[in-house]
């Protein structure tokens, strides 16, 4: 069974559960010399430098999970990059172990600036928190390699709020019922959630960033519809800091710097090329997980086709 | 050709002649939209995929409409299902389009120049897309059949 797609709508729902919102801007900040160090991280003047030491190797410094008691909170770093032949060194943020990464932001300035590294929630047992400098660059002849710096870090709690997806019920007899996936890129879901044969659903999240939702329905036999269309979502009030901005996804699939069907072609025949050589293969992998798949399609279908000039029902 | 009259759904018929190693085509189709219009189910175009690329192929149809210039363009992207699977050559029939006659008169039915042909390298394949000029009498009739061609060396139907 072939179930057809539909729309939902996504709206803020204040009244019941307004006492879950916590306490929002509490802010800790952390001199990267307060913390504890890897290996080939020393401290210079007023900050700490992590050194590159060749490809392939990283090094870090970890905050207790105690000094930033917040549920849920956004982490800036104030860092400098020292670079190399043009190449970046990256930031990332594991907790407990920090092989364990949960995110990765490359620098781009040998100028202090500020990095956002995104917005976490960790578990319980999650009592350190990690941030690895991942070093994929050395240059063997002149020994350059990349180093990179870091001042202080700072977590600012992230108030939480409900928000509450309705949608229009799927009329056929054998629903069996609704997956809602959402992330904070357009295109990509990093969360998907089994809510059952309902038509509204309420959903705790971090205020501090803009949303996006897409719905599936599936019958008894698990047969799942495409995705509906894409809704996105932002709080009011968003806290004070700097935008996290997600990269959008780029559909100009074919690389000629206009959006039309032949971008839909050159999609098509990268979609489980067994050649391995389609020559937008790259392009093609909207969710860069190295291949083109019913996934990449899924993408296409729910942000692509619009862009494309067309609209399928 | 036969006749279509006014109130007349018909079918377009979309062939391709002389092709070689065709992975799919993207083309556009621009009609006057007090002279026809595209029959539609459910919002989408009804176009249905014919047997030049054979099973393992897919037809993705889109509707843009403008108003204030009369004209109405049907996307058309029509390709086999992946890059492995071999190329086309030969002719056959691409997908039908099915349409209603709405205005008595001789109307041209155009294609857009952005329209391709291409191999499953993504590259060009060289093709001539033949115009069709579209009669309507102005009377009822039951439903009729037009050809419309994309060739390399094809004549116009």
């Amino acid at each position: 069974m072939l179930i057809k797609s539909f729309k939902i709508t996504v709206f803020m729902f204040i009244p019941i559960l307004v006492g879950l919102a916590q306490l929002a801007n509490n802010r800790i900040r952390i001199p990267a010399s307060d913390t504890k160090y890897s290996r080939n991280v020393t401290t210079v003047d007023d900050h700490v430098a992590l050194w590159g030491m060749g490809r392939n190797r990283y090094t870090w410094v970890a905050v207790p999970r105690s000094r930033a008691p917040f549920t849920t909170f956004s982490v800036q770093a104030e860092v400098r990059a020292d670079t190399a032949d043009g190449h970046w060194p990256i930031l990332g943020v594991a907790f407990n172990d920090s092989s364990n990464l949960k995110t990765q932001k490359q620098l781009t300035s040998v100028d202090w600036h500020t990095l956002s590294l995104g917005s976490f929630t960790p578990g319980e047992n999650d009592s350190l928190i990690f941030f690895v400098f991942t070093n994929d660059y050395y240059n063997r002849e002149t020994q350059q390699d990349l180093n990179l710096r870091i001042r202080q870090i700072e977590f600012r709690e992230i108030e939480l709020k409900p928000i509450t997806l309705s949608w229009n019920s799927n009329p056929e007899p054998d629903l069996a019922g609704y997956r809602i996936s959402y992330g904070i890129q357009s295109g990509r879901y990093t969360e998907t959630l089994d809510v059952g044969n309902i038509i509204k659903k309420i959903l705790i999240l971090p205020n501090n960033s803009l949303y996006y939702f897409v719905l599936t329905a599936y019958d008894k036999n698990d047969n799942e519809s495409l995705f509906s269309e894409e809704v996105a979502f932002q709080f009011e009030n968003p806290p004070d800091e700097d935008p996290i901005l997600p990269p959008s996804i780029n559909c100009d699939i074919n690389a000629d710097g206009q959006m039309d069907l032949r971008d839909w072609l050159a999609f098509r025949a990268s979609l489980h090329s067994v050649k391995g050589d389609a020559r937008f293969k790259e392009n093609a992998d909207l969710n860069k997980d190295e291949k083109v798949d019913d996934l990449d399609e899924k993408i296409i279908n729910t942000t692509c086709l619009s862009q494309w000039g067309l609209t399928v029902k | 050709m036969d006749t279509i009259k006014v109130g007349d759904e018909f079918f377009i018929h979309v062939l391709i002649k002389n092709a070689q190693n065709v992975f799919g085509v993207a083309v556009s189709l621009n009609y006057p939209l007090d002279v026809i219009s595209i029959s539609t189910n459910e919002g989408s175009p009804v176009i249905t995929k014919g047997g030049f690329l054979g099973e393992e192929s897919q037809v993705l149809p889109g509707l843009s409409l403008n108003q204030g210039n009369n004209t109405g363009t049907l996307l058309i992207g029509y390709s086999l299902n992946s890059g492995g699977v071999p190329e086309k050559s030969g002719e056959g029939r691409m997908f039908t389009i099915k349409a209603k006659a709405l205005k008595a008169g001789s109307h041209k039915l155009s294609w857009s120049t952005n329209s391709v042909v291409q191999n499953s390298e993504s590259k060009n394949q060289p093709a001539r897309f033949d115009d069709f000029e579209l009669n309507v009498e102005n009377n009822e009739g039951q439903i009729n059949i037009v050809y419309i061609e994309i060739g390399k060396t094809s004549s116009p139907a």
